[in-house]
């Protein structure tokens, strides 16, 4: 699918707030930041409200540790683990994480469209789960829950998986990993709204005047110099009053 | 009624899920059904005593034997010798009021035959020895070969007299269904009763545990109380429970015809 580049989404942005000239105040790199700022909001907006594949990433043969030492935070001794492959939208019931499956190829099961799902809960959760022999973590029902960028597995202690399959919502990547001359992955028909927030983002930062952050020796700071942002009514204008 | 469909979990939980609004399991794992799912089928037996079960035991030392776990209504217990396919002088045991023992000798009972000076419980001339059976007193009877069981606590308790009846208990029962996880043991006309009482159940999860959707979960777990109508006569619960009630209709013409007679003689 044929997506805007990043680049160009950004030079819109600079070309809108009129920062294209040599003595720019608003870098290139601090638009994109705008950017993945605002789209990093509005993605995850649109991945709650739309029940679409468009923004799934899957990731295969995602490697199974267990940790011979234990190391705080979040790594405990002895359990079986996979790191999560990218940064991923933190959504109510750790929903940023689609599905996550194992299939056992001594089963010769394949395709993996019958690989056995792996259920999201939590650690007090599990206590409960361990009050029922129909709900307690085995082979059959095994669970996952979260803990910071690690997802530990359990009721597969027995079982030698060691590469899982999952599926997540990734935010965009930050901007010491993104390419802006790669297919920036945003909803089509939400650029629009993009761009305003950006602006906006940018006509806030204007609201900061430089002379300000110059130490010359002097009070020269003036109130006359700093840009107000236009006040918006939030009213409806063809409303009578 | 009978049938010979029986279905799985799996076929509920396919309909169930996606009812109670989680296809995917993520508001409620798997399992949950699953037990959900044998919860309404044990009450669902019990209602109905659709599960009868069978199952041969040896007689004990000591006279004493668990029910099947999955029994809550015995509805008969018979003594025999050899074995299950070759079944020899088998005997109806029956049931004595208040009886106890504990395998040795004597027993505690009411009415042991011989009750010296009971204002209540006479005593009888047959009954010297031992073993008296509560059921009735007959001169022509040797009271000390009647079986007999009473149950306390979980445990049937027999006559000493069984000992002798064979080595073999045979035990026909009602049973709850037992511990159903993949085999298809759930009679069709059990389906939209079970379905129905597993959505309740996750909605009524539901509700709990997301107070956000309160407002969308309250109407369908109204819907789906009615649609079972549990302590009621006008849901899926009460109409799988008649069917599995109601005789096959060979049963019912042919009591018709045993009935329509005015006597078993020959020529008529």
């Amino acid at each position: 699918m044929a997506t805007d580049r990043l680049r160009i989404i950004v030079d819109e942005v600079l070309v809108t707030i009129k920062q294209t000239f040599d003595d720019k105040i608003v870098s290139q790199a601090q638009a994109a930041q705008w950017v993945i700022f605002v789209g990093n909001r509005l993605l995850s907006q649109h991945i709650s409200k739309r029940d679409s594949g468009q923004f799934l990433n899957i990731f295969v043969d995602v490697p199974v540790s267990v940790a011979t030492t234990s190391s705080n935070p979040n790594i405990v001794k002895g359990r079986k683990y996979v790191e999560l492959p990218a940064n991923i939208f933190d959504f109510n019931m750790d929903s940023g994480v689609e599905y996550i499956a194992y299939y056992n190829p001594d089963e010769n099961c394949s395709p993996e469209a019958y690989k056995k799902t792996i259920q999201r809960t939590s650690p007090s959760d599990l206590q409960w789960l361990n009050l029922n022999d129909l709900t307690k973590p085995s082979p059959k029902a095994p669970y996952w829950y979260r803990a910071g960028d690690y997802l530990y597995i359990v009721g597969i202690e027995s079982v030698p998986v060691k590469f899982l399959e999952m599926g997540v919502y990734m935010t965009i990547n930050p901007l010491e990993e993104i390419d802006i001359d790669q297919p920036f992955n945003f909803p089509q028909e939400l650029l629009e709204v993009l761009k305003r927030q950006v602006v906006d983002l940018a006509r806030f930062s204007f609201l900061f005047p430089g002379n300000d952050r110059s130490n010359d020796g002097d009070d020269t700071a003036s109130d006359n110099s700093r840009p107000v942002g236009k006040t918006q009514s939030v009213n409806d204008p063809n409303a009578a009053q | 009624m009978n049938t010979g469909h029986y279905i799985t979990p799996d076929e509920i939980i396919f309909n169930a899920a996606i009812f109670a609004g989680d296809k995917d399991y993520k508001k409620i794992p798997k399992g949950v059904y699953v037990s959900f799912i044998r919860d309404a089928f044990r009450e669902l037996n019990m209602d109905s005593f659709f599960m009868e079960q069978r199952v041969d035991l040896d007689m004990p030392s000591n006279l004493t034997i668990a029910l099947p776990v999955d029994c809550f209504d015995v509805k008969n217990i018979y003594m025999f010798s050899g074995d299950i396919c070759n079944v020899n002088n088998s005997k109806k045991v029956w049931w004595k009021r208040n009886y106890f023992t504990k395998g040795g000798d004597g027993y505690i009972a009411n009415d042991k035959g011989i009750n010296n000076d009971d204002p209540f419980y006479p005593s009888r001339p047959g009954g010297i020895k031992e073993d008296k059976s509560l059921i009735r007193w007959d001169d022509r009877t040797d009271l000390n070969n009647t079986l007999y069981y009473n149950i306390q606590m979980g445990n049937i308790m027999f006559s000493s007299s069984c000992r002798a009846a064979g080595a073999k208990i045979h035990i026909h029962y009602s049973g709850t269904g037992g511990n159903i996880i993949d085999a298809p043991i759930i009679p069709i006309y059990f389906k939209d009763a079970i379905e129905d009482f597993v959505v309740e159940s996750a909605l009524r999860i539901r509700v709990a545990n997301e107070p956000s959707e309160i407002r969308n979960l309250s109407p369908l777990l109204q819907m789906y109380s009615g649609r079972l109508d549990k302590n009621g006569m006008n849901g899926s619960w009460h109409k799988a429970a008649q069917r599995v009630r109601s005789m096959n209709t060979s049963q019912r013409e042919e009591l018709k015809e045993y009935l329509g007679r005015g006597a078993w003689v020959r020529g008529f």
